[in-house]
Formats: C-alpha cells, sequence, structure tokens
C-alpha cells in the first residue's frame, strides 16, 4: 500500500501540477472551487495544498461531513433513546461527541448509558444476538458510501431471524444538497470537486443534471494530493474553455453508472424525503427514508422518542461554513470556545469536519 | 482451571499461597523475601527519581506484550527519560474474582523477565480483590525508585537545539488497537512495548549535551512535544519525511483515519540534545540493536508561541495541537 499511496504523494508531479495551475488560472480573477467531501477536506489541510496553491484559488469545504450534517433533533433523539432501560445503541464513534441540546452521547455513556461503538453496522447483528432482552438501535447517518452496507446488515438480520435490531435514520443523498447550494448562489461556487466515496455508489453520472442544468463543472476527485490537484487543474481547464462538464479523475474507483447492486439494495428500501440539515434548513428530497414496507425496521416506529426541547448553541456558524459562506477561523469560537476536546458545533466534532480539519492541520502563519 | 476468589484478596492463607505460588518464585531478591510490610534499602547519596504508573490495557495479551512485561517497561523508562538508573520496583494487583491464576502466572512471568532485563528489583507487592465486574480481569501499578546519572539535568531549551526519537513511532498504538478490534490478521502490528534502560550508558556518555527526554505514551509524539516546550522560548518543527513510522503503522493509519503523530509508543525516547554533538549521540543510539531506527526528527526554532509543526512532504505545513486524537482508551 504504501508503494501505491506514494506515487499520489509524488513531490515532483505535484510540483507540475501547481505550475500548470498557476499557468491556467490568472491572478486577475478568483477561482471558488468547492470540495463537497468531508474527506477531501481532510487531505486538503494534511498535506497542505492551501498554502500550495496560488493565492486566488479558494478552496471552499462543502456540507459532505454526515456528522456534521445531521440535525439537532436527531442528536437529541438518539439521546433520548440511550436513556431507556429497554434500548442499547450501536454507532459509529464520530457521532459520540457531537452536542445535543444539552448533552451527547458521550456524556450519557459516561452515566452508564450502553451505547457501543463500531466500526462496521455489520457488527451491530453480534450485539443484537448477544442482547435478546434489548432493542438494539443502529444510528444510520451517513451518505450513499454507508447507506447500502447499513441496508445488506439489515437483510442480513431479516435472514438470521434477529427481531430486535432496529435503525434510527438520518440517510442523506449528496446532490440535493449540491443543487440547493447552487440554486441558493450565495457561495457563488465556480465549481464542483465532487466525492470520490459517494461517486464510487452513485456513479458520475449522477453530476450531469449540475453540468447541465446549472452550468457549473464537476471533477469527481480521489483523495490523494495528487488527485486533489489534478482535479483543481480539471476545473480551471473547463472554466478557462468554457465548458461545463462531468469529468471523472478517480477512474480507479469510480465507474459513469456507478455501483448498480448498491443502488438497487438503496431503491429497494428507501425513498426520498425531504429532510433537515443541521445550520443549512429543509433541503427538498435529500435524505431516504425507509419505505413503507421496511418501516418495522425503523425504531420509530415502534417506541415513542421524547427529545427534551431543542436548543441551538449561540455563537455557532456551522451552518455557513458548510455552505461554504465562512471559513472555520471566520467564527467567533473556532479555537477559542470551540476545540476537538470541547466541541461547541457539530463541524469541531467529526474527524472529517471542517473545523476539526482546520484546528488539527492549521498552517503555522495562521 | 484455578481461578481468583475474594479469599485471595483477604489476607489469609489464600492470599499466602498465591504470594508464595505466584509471585515468589518469580520475583526472587532478598528484600522482598523477608515479606515485610515494606523493603528497607540501602540508598546511595545523589539525587534519585521516584515514580508510579498504573496499567489497565485492553486486551491485557497484545502483539508484542502484555500487561505485565508494559507494567515493568513502562516503569523503568519513565525513569530512564529522567535520566535515572532503576533500582527496585514496586507493584500492586487489583484482581476482578474468576480470572485465571495461570494467566496471572503468565504475566508475572513476563514482569520477571522485563524487570531482570532491565535489572530492576520488584521488592514489595500488594494484591486486593474485587467481584466480578468490578474491575476487568487484571490492574497493576508499579512504582519505581531510580539514581540520577551522575552529570545529568535537564536543561534551557534554545533555538537549533535537535530533536531525536530512537525507533518507529505509533506502534504501541496501532498494535492494541488492531488486537482489539480484530481488524487485520497476520499483520507485522507488533507493539514496540520495550524497556529503554539501553539508553543508561548513552545518556551517561552525552549527559552534558542532552538537554531533555519523554517517552511519548498516551498522546503520541504530538502530545509530548506540545508539553516538552511549555515554558520555554522555543517552538518545534518536524520534518515529515524524517518521521520514523513502519509500513505496518501507515498502512493502519491509512485505513482507520489515524495519524501517528498521536498515536502512544512505549518502547520509544524523545530527546531534545544541543545541535553540537547531535550526531555523535544519533551514531551512539544507531549502534545499539534496539536504536537502530534512531533518527533526528527536526528542531528547535525560536517561538513564543511554543507551537508544533509539521513540513509536510510536500511542502505545506501544519500545526500538531496538543489535542488527543481520537478517542482509544485503555491503551497502557
Amino acid at each position: 500500500m504504501q508503494n501505491f499511496l506514494a506515487k499520489f504523494r509524488d513531490k515532483r508531479l505535484t510540483q507540475t501540477l501547481l505550475e500548470n495551475i498557476r499557468r491556467i488560472a490568472p491572478s486577475d480573477r478568483t477561482y471558488r472551487l468547492m470540495e463537497v467531501c468531508g474527506t477531501h477536506t481532510m487531505a486538503i489541510y494534511r498535506f497542505g495544498l492551501r498554502q500550495l496553491l496560488p493565492g486566488n484559488i479558494e478552496l471552499l469545504s462543502g456540507p459532505g461531513c454526515p456528522v456534521c450534517v445531521t440535525d439537532l433533533s436527531y442528536i437529541d433523539k438518539a439521546i433520548a433513546l440511550a436513556r431507556r432501560d429497554d434500548v442499547l445503541l450501536v454507532t459509529f464513534g464520530d457521532l459520540m461527541k457531537v452536542p445535543g441540546s444539552t448533552s451527547s452521547l458521550l456524556k450519557e455513556k459516561a452515566q452508564g448509558r450502553r451505547i457501543k461503538i463500531v466500526y462496521s453496522p455489520l457488527e451491530s447483528l453480534a450485539v443484537a444476538r448477544d442482547n435478546p432482552s434489548k432493542k438494539v438501535v443502529f444510528l444510520a447517518v451517513g451518505f450513499e458510501t454507508t447507506i447500502p452496507a447499513v441496508l445488506a446488515s439489515m437483510e442480513q438480520a431479516d435472514a438470521d431471524g434477529l427481531e430486535n435490531l432496529f435503525l434510527l435514520t438520518a440517510h442523506k443523498l449528496v446532490t440535493p444538497a449540491m443543487k440547493f447550494l447552487l440554486q441558493d448562489g450565495a457561495a457563488r461556487i465556480d465549481g464542483f470537486i465532487c466525492p470520490g466515496h459517494v461517486s464510487a455508489i452513485i456513479g458520475s453520472k449522477a453530476y450531469e443534471f449540475l453540468a447541465d442544468d446549472y452550468h457549473i463543472p464537476c471533477v469527481v476527485a480521489g483523495f490523494e494530493p495528487i488527485d486533489i490537484l489534478q482535479a483543481v487543474l480539471m476545473l480551471l481547464t473547463q472554466l478557462r474553455e468554457g465548458r461545463c462538464q462531468v469529468q471523472n479523475q478517480y477512474q480507479r474507483a469510480v465507474r459513469p453508472q456507478g455501483n448498480t447492486k448498491a443502488l438497487a439494495l438503496i431503491g429497494k428500501h428507501c425513498q426520498a424525503i425531504d429532510d433537515h440539515w443541521r445550520g443549512i434548513g429543509t433541503i427538498p428530497a435529500s435524505g431516504l427514508g425507509l419505505r413503507d414496507e421496511f418501516s418495522r425496521w425503523d425504531i420509530s416506529s415502534v417506541l415513542d422518542i421524547n427529545p427534551e426541547p431543542l436548543r441551538e448553541k449561540p455563537g455557532c456558524i456551522c451552518g455557513q461554513i458548510l455552505q461554504g459562506l465562512a471559513r472555520p477561523r471566520d467564527c467567533k469560537l473556532f479555537a477559542k470556545v470551540c476545540t476537538p476536546e470541547e466541541p461547541v458545533g457539530a463541524c469541531m466534532v467529526s474527524g472529517e469536519g471542517s473545523c476539526a480539519a482546520a484546528y488539527k492541520h492549521r498552517p503555522l502563519e495562521e | 482451571m484455578q481461578t481468583i476468589t475474594l479469599a485471595h484478596g483477604a489476607g489469609g492463607s489464600k492470599s499466602r499461597q498465591l504470594i508464595e505460588e505466584v509471585f515468589l518464585p518469580r520475583f526472587t531478591n532478598i528484600e522482598l523475601l523477608k515479606l515485610s510490610d515494606g523493603a528497607f534499602l540501602p540508598l546511595d547519596s545523589g539525587p534519585h527519581v521516584f515514580t508510579t504508573d498504573t496499567h489497565v490495557i485492553e486486551p491485557i495479551f497484545f502483539s508484542g506484550g502484555d500487561i505485565g512485561k508494559l507494567a515493568v517497561c513502562g516503569t523503568v523508562n519513565d525513569l530512564v527519560v529522567c535520566g535515572a538508573r532503576p533500582l527496585w520496583m514496586s507493584c500492586g494487583f487489583i484482581l476482578e474474582e474468576g480470572f485465571n491464576i495461570s494467566e496471572l502466572e503468565r504475566i508475572a512471568d513476563s514482569m520477571a523477565s522485563a524487570a531482570d532485563a532491565a535489572d530492576v528489583k520488584i521488592v514489595t507487592g500488594d494484591t486486593k480483590v474485587v467481584g466480578p465486574g468490578q474491575a476487568d480481569k487484571v490492574y497493576i501499578n508499579t512504582s519505581a525508585l531510580g539514581q540520577v546519572i551522575a552529570g545529568y539535568q535537564t536543561k534551557i531549551l534554545q533555538a537549533a537545539d535537535k530533536l531525536i526519537v530512537t525507533g518507529p513511532v505509533g506502534q504501541h498504538g496501532s498494535a492494541v488497537f488492531n488486537d482489539r478490534e480484530k481488524l487485520l490478521d497476520n499483520s507485522n502490528l507488533i507493539s514496540d512495548c520495550a524497556s529503554l534502560d539501553w539508553m543508561l550508558p548513552i545518556i551517561d556518555r552525552f549527559a552534558d549535551s542532552i538537554k531533555i527526554m519523554r517517552d511519548p505514551t498516551r498522546g503520541g509524539l504530538a502530545v509530548i512535544l506540545n508539553e516538552l516546550i511549555v515554558g520555554s522560548s522555543c517552538g518545534v518543527e518536524v520534518i515529515e519525511n524524517a518521521l520514523p513510522v513502519t509500513a505496518a503503522t501507515q498502512s493502519l493509519c491509512e485505513l482507520v483515519g489515524f495519524d501517528p503523530f498521536y498515536l502512544p509508543c512505549e518502547g520509544r525516547a524523545v530527546i531534545i540534545t544541543a545541535a553540537d554533538g547531535a550526531e555523535d549521540l544519533l551514531a551512539a543510539l544507531r549502534s545499539c540493536a534496539a536504536g537502530r531506527e534512531s533518527a533526528v526528527i527536526g528542531s528547535l526554532l525560536a517561538d513564543a508561541r511554543n507551537r508544533v509543526s509539521v513540513a509536510t512532504t510536500l511542502g505545506g505545513s501544519r500545526i500538531l495541537p496538543a489535542t488527543a486524537e481520537f478517542m482509544l482508551p485503555r491503551i497502557c
């Protein structure tokens, strides 16, 4: 793996790409390119790419970190479930520190609530099997990347006759959010670096309506420095030539039609619903709910969940950051009140959150 | 299979039996055999260092070691990086009722061999037993006393001082994480858990130029570097390219999103040394088998804000904050 990765982190190739980027992006205007995916955000900070790019190329972090865009009311519901004696929660670790209205799952766990951290939704099957007297609830957040694995796990649970495994779903779709940002217009986006992992599922064709209807260049990109810089160069080339197309830089993982098996799994079990994004608001047809015939998997159909009243955090500008309207350092709380150890907003929590990435990997001159 | 019962901690004949059958045959030395309430120790003059560490790692047996080896090496290493030669050690066990005595024997075996290797004597100890579920298998506290090497003391840090690490970083964290989560079979992820006593002759020889040492355990290199420079007028710049990381650790980091700068080590030292003589010190470290992968990984620079930064491979820079990178409890 090391040798394979080294090719995508090659210093000389980086320099060549940067020279080409400088040549093709005249300094008389700025270029605002949005990386939608949190993993891109992390890589950009980790490798110090912002400092290497010319100053007139702005990389905006988009709403592609699932933990960051998960609504406050969802966290409160998860906390309400954790407080029930008949429930055992199973979750990805990222959600643990996300602040709810007055608590977090981490604080609940410290109080002795039963919450288990897993790396794959498949692990919930064993948890359900080992705890037959509990309702085991998997916190199903995430984009198209994680949704198929969750659904496959539930199909397996059905096949195994496990009747005590449920989901609390907040699954989200990427392209409706991208469309929303373009319709809104405030972020003045010149091009999208499209998420590589999500695209492996939905395919590069899924972005064509954005290029066609909203006249915006899109490039699907991988996550290594060379991938990201090449995607930037491809976007700048399109802008210079006045083209608006979907291009696929990440051909080693992404096909035009995506992963048809995974898409069929999603289509079989889920339907699009209007969904609320933390800090942004409701976006039409941007979430996935379970179809009626699979509503038995939904813990909300089994239990009445009574979360505490919503209490938003004053001063946090996560919503603006998620829309590319502000940078983490524009927030008054950033690195002062809000740190990864004591996060105020969700963007400081997740490993893929813009604020966490900016905090952990901020350049020396900032 | 024989297991620990509450009677083993009650102070009666069962307690005595546990001590006589498990501990005494392994930790044999005159001070311990007296079985008094405390050990009587002859001290030489000069400064000594006293340290303590409690070990709660899960799993208790991991690739490259176990809680017993860790408990001895961890405390020995705290002394060594203070510039002290380990002399005497105490150990206290908290055992969960139902714990297998055969596993306790394995742990005591590795404590004995680690103590022998580091030339430290376990001269006093204690055992407590708690009910099932009130502790997880076994916890071990070790405390130790060591004598400071003549002429060694910590010194004021200055710009241009060199930063040395004595081997690849992050092996302990990645190995324990892999064992706990059962991620990769047959991986080369092996803890670096080992005693640093091999450094003592080198510390003695370079006592004038070594300025300060630490072992980068919890929080890894990033957190330890931040702690080291607090109160100085310096920052640290680490050269990413120069950092020794094994291919196995790097691969796990790529796979699960860890940063090797934040993964704990249990057999490495970080040394800040005067620039003058740093190359000789490096050569001396590398001439030892345990230190052959030592490297100069950066240097200090004038920075009143005490920032720790990395010069990235591609020519950028990033700050390494003193924040816990991820939640990995019970790593040591």
